[in-house]
């Protein structure tokens, strides 16, 4: 093939790639975020208190109203930082949250799908306030970080997409309005 | 070709993996449990493996276009086969998608009835209103209990809630602050230690005008319903309470509330993903066309370039036959279809060509050996051999050929016979009886030729055959000769001593006796007898004695003339030579006139001298009988002909000139128009010039007299002769 040929065909892709990458990046208007964590040990665990705002965008209401399960997933990872190396990942836990709309009572249904545990609300944004109080959140055990090596610990909220049904699943990637996620934010362990 | 096959098949894996995920992907989409997760996966996994498609058939394309802007052999052709399976598959494919398109969104808008949609609602509204009149009551009946207990202390509360819990088949009464801290609380389930919370919006929401109630589903326990009564306790620090009732909804009401609610939340769902399952099913027919229009165009490819493949080796293999390579091979075909007949076809002319050029070579070759070997043999020939064409050119003529005709070679080669006529004065002789041999026989011809030459006298024996030519109408000739000129004259000479010798020995033998006898008489009788009788007999036997001396004289030179000596030429001054003999007979009888400046001659001079003597002879005996008495003369000098350079010698006689009739054969043995003599003289002077390569001739001179004229070639360098020759010129 022409070289000519593969040096246009090379920078073509990577040009639609940047696009779509940044598109994608910028589609991150309304964002989750993570604000005010402290760490507390209680029982030999690392806890976690921290506040995560929740913003659910105009097409994720509307999904829910129409009886779509909304999965909200607050992930935390522990990690110990390492001279040489990348950090190691030492913890990784991820709380699942469902979101239903219960059209019989009219009421917005908050369920731990970890604990089992349900409540619900009159309407959403009481529940959002419920869901974005992170109280006594179990990151890891106090005996399996060791002395001599820094920590830190990385939170992210997002919207699971994967859990939303099939059909939707292509409009949600493709789609900015559908993007929620808040970044990784990152904080240095210390209790 | 192989590595054409191996990536084929690579990418009809690929079309077959990807067809795989597109069967997975709709299955996913219609919400099967089993695929849903991997839905995603198989989205980018398609999309991925389309991309590399569409990269590869860009990549072919890019090939084809350059083949053809190149000009390579079969590229166009390729290109019009690939077009041709694009329109021919493509346009069906379209169809086919299309149609399928229409059928799929029919057929999810189908799915979806207005009357089922409206009918779910009205049983949701149905169930809504059926508990809201549960709820309206069990709100008064928690505002009655509520004003019961307001009255009451704390301490008899939770006794209070206790009994009312029975009372109103309440599932939970708890007495709590606006704080959300639980003053009393009773529950009928005993492993209950918290009761549910009520939400603080519910709370915010009361006041003493207006009560809360609403439908709560409790995990695990169903529909319950909630009152949020506002309590009326004067309380310090502005505290506020409130009594929370929770009753359960009947279990058969709790169960077909849940059907309905789940129907109708399933089918909310459904009708909210119609769209977004119409979009699913759209994209994944559209991967499954673009797949399939992929696959074609490539398949278009493969096959045509499978196609094509022969057409372009042999074009390349006409190519290389064209420039002269027969070796060019094309490997055999696997079908047999007029492709590979073109093939093999093709392979059989090449190989053909191959070895008819091989015996091209090989002939070539045959001929240059032959032509080399007759070159060689005809120019080692000692005989002359001229091959001439129907136009009357020399073709070719051999060295021997220019030896004995005295001409260079490359003077004879190439000329026309006329024009060396024209040019060589000596040759014309021999083009005469070329042309009228040619002109005339149609079959080998053989014949005796005379040239007089530089080198003398020639004798040449030439045979001439012809020469079909097989490429003009006009044949050719050949023509062979030999310089006999000494042979002949060997064999004459051998010829003649031999009879000369027999016939010398015959005759003698007789006449010896015949003279003894003769003698004898004489001797014995004449004494004896009367002086007349006497004198016949010595006339008689003296008549005898003379005869027979006579006739021995003859034999004698007869045999003289046969039994000549071989002739031992020398370096010799003719003028000298001449002298000499001429001081015998005295200036009075012979007058000579030489050439001051004659060159030297290669001669024999004693028979030169017999020569001379002969002609002197001759010539006094004629101009005996002239009234002047004039003298013979001798005149040398040098005779530059158009045969070449010669010595001149003629002795010129005053006599009354030869007879005419005598004048052709006086030369002959035994002619002479003398009584007496041998007969012999004149032909012993033209043996002896013809040995040494001369000419002699007669001629009747002018009033009076004739010449024996003598021509004898130079035999020396030419170089001296010329010069020689010019200061003659020069000087006369």
């Amino acid at each position: 093939m022409n070289a000519a040929a593969v040096r246009a065909l090379a920078c073509g892709l990577i040009y639609a790639s940047v696009v779509v990458i940044l598109g994608l990046k910028s589609a991150q208007a309304n964002e989750f975020s993570v604000r005010n964590a402290q760490f507390r040990v209680i029982n030999g665990v690392i806890n976690m208190d921290a506040d995560v705002d929740l913003p659910l965008t105009e097409a994720a209401r509307e999904a829910l109203s129409n009886g779509v399960t909304l999965t909200v997933v607050i992930e935390s990872e522990v990690r110990a930082q390492r001279a040489l190396l990348w950090d190691e990942s030492i913890a990784n836990i991820r709380a699942i949250f469902a979101i239903e709309y219960h059209a019989l009572s009219d009421q917005y249904v908050l369920r731990n799908v970890n604990l089992g545990l349900t409540q619900s609300y009159t309407n959403l944004g009481a529940l959002r306030a419920e869901l974005g109080r992170i109280r006594a959140f179990p990151l890891i055990g106090v005996s399996r970080l060791a002395a001599d090596q820094d920590h830190s610990v990385r939170i992210q909220a997002r919207l699971d997409i994967e859990s939303l049904p099939a059909p939707l699943r292509p409009l949600a990637y493709l789609s900015t309005r559908w993007r929620v996620s808040s970044d990784w934010y990152e904080w240095a362990l210390r209790w | 070709m192989a590595r054409l096959m191996t990536s084929a098949w690579s990418v009809v894996a690929l079309v077959l993996l990807l067809l795989g995920a597109l069967v997975l992907m709709s299955d996913a989409t219609q919400d099967s449990a089993r695929f849903s997760e991997i839905y995603s996966t198989l989205l980018v996994v398609c999309t991925l493996g389309l991309i590399f498609l569409a990269i590869l058939i860009v990549a072919n394309l890019w090939r084809l276009r350059t083949q053809v802007r190149r000009d390579e052999a079969g590229a166009r052709l390729t290109f019009r086969m690939i077009v041709i399976f694009v329109l021919l598959s493509l346009p069906p494919v379209f169809v086919v998608y299309y149609f399928s398109l229409q059928v799929l969104h029919r057929g999810i808008d189908s799915w979806f009835d207005v009357r089922i949609e409206s009918a779910l609602t009205d049983a949701l509204e149905l169930g809504r209103t059926s508990l809201g009149i549960r709820m309206r009551e069990q709100l008064r009946q928690t505002e009655s209990l509520g004003l019961e207990i307001e009255v009451l202390g704390r301490e008899g509360l939770t006794l209070a809630l206790a009994t009312a819990l029975t009372t109103n088949q309440a599932a939970e009464l708890t007495v709590l602050s606006d704080t959300g801290a639980i003053v009393a609380s009773s529950s009928s389930d005993p492993t209950k230690l918290v009761p549910h919370q009520a939400n603080s919006s519910a709370l915010l929401q009361v006041s003493p005008a207006r009560s809360f109630v609403g439908l709560e589903p409790v995990s695990g326990a169903g529909l319950h319903v909630r009152a949020v009564v506002e309590l009326s306790i004067p309380a310090a620090g502005g505290q506020r309470f409130f009594l929370q009732a929770l009753y359960p909804v009947a279990e058969r009401m709790n169960e077909l509330a849940e059907t309905v609610q789940t129907a109708y939340a399933k089918y909310r769902e459904l009708a909210y993903l119609r769209d977004p399952l119409k979009f699913s099913f759209t994209l994944t027919l559209s991967l499954v066309l673009v797949l399939s229009i992929f696959t074609a165009v490539w398949t278009a490819f493969l096959s045509a370039r499978r196609m094509v493949a022969p057409l372009r080796s042999l074009a390349a293999g006409t190519q290389a036959v064209a420039e002269g390579d027969y070796g060019t091979r094309l490997g055999e075909p696997a079908r047999n279809d007029e492709l590979g007949f073109l093939v093999t076809s093709f392979n059989d002319m090449t190989s053909r060509l191959r070895s008819a050029r091989d015996e091209t070579r090989q002939s070539q070759g045959l001929v240059e050996e032959q032509r080399t070997y007759l070159e060689a043999v005809l120019a080692r020939m000692s005989s002359g051999v001229m091959t001439i064409d129907g136009s009357h050119h020399v073709v070719t003529a051999n060295d021997a050929a220019g030896q004995i005709l005295g001409v260079p070679q490359d003077r004879i080669e190439g000329a026309n016979l006329a024009a060396l006529a024209a040019n060589e004065p000596r040759m014309q002789p021999l083009v005469e009886l070329l042309q009228s041999q040619f002109s005339d026989t149609a079959h080998d011809w053989r014949t005796e030729l005379t040239l007089f030459g530089p080198n003398g006298r020639q004798v040449l024996i030439c045979r001439g055959t012809r020469l079909p030519s097989p490429h003009t109408s006009a044949s050719g000739y050949v023509v062979v000769f030999d310089d006999m000129t000494a042979l002949i004259q060997a064999e004459r000479n051998a010829a003649w001593s031999e009879v000369a010798r027999r016939l010398a020995h015959e005759i003698k033998n007789p006449l010896t006796p015949i003279q003894l006898s003769a003698e004898r008489l004489r001797h014995k009788y004449l004494g004896h007898m009367s002086d007349a009788e006497g004198a016949t007999l010595d006339r008689l036997t003296r008549t005898i004695v003379n005869q027979v001396e006579s006739m021995k004289e003859m034999v004698n030179a007869f045999s003289d003339y046969a039994r000549s000596p071989t002739t031992q030429p020398e370096t010799l001054d003719l003028n000298a030579l001449i002298a000499d003999v001429a001081a015998l007979y005295g200036a009075k009888l012979v007058m000579l006139a030489l050439d001051r400046h004659l060159p030297t001659l290669e001669a024999d001079p004693n028979r030169l001298r017999q020569v001379l003597h002969n002609l002197i002879k001759n010539a006094n005996e004629a101009g005996a009988d002239n009234a002047d008495q004039a003298a013979t003369e001798i005149e040398t000098r040098v005779a530059r002909t158009e045969f070449g350079d010669y010595v001149e010698l003629e002795v010129r006689d005053h006599g009354p000139g030869i007879p005419e009739q005598f004048l052709a054969s006086m030369f002959e043995p035994y002619v002479s128009n003398k009584t007496r003599g041998t007969g012999l003289g004149l032909a012993i002077v033209k043996k002896i010039v013809e040995e040494h390569g001369g000419r002699v001739s007669a001629r009747n001179n002018q009033p009076a007299g004739a010449s024996i004229v003598i021509q004898l070639p130079l035999r020396q360098a030419e170089g001296q002769a010329r010069g020689s020759i010019a200061t003659a010129e020069a000087g006369s």
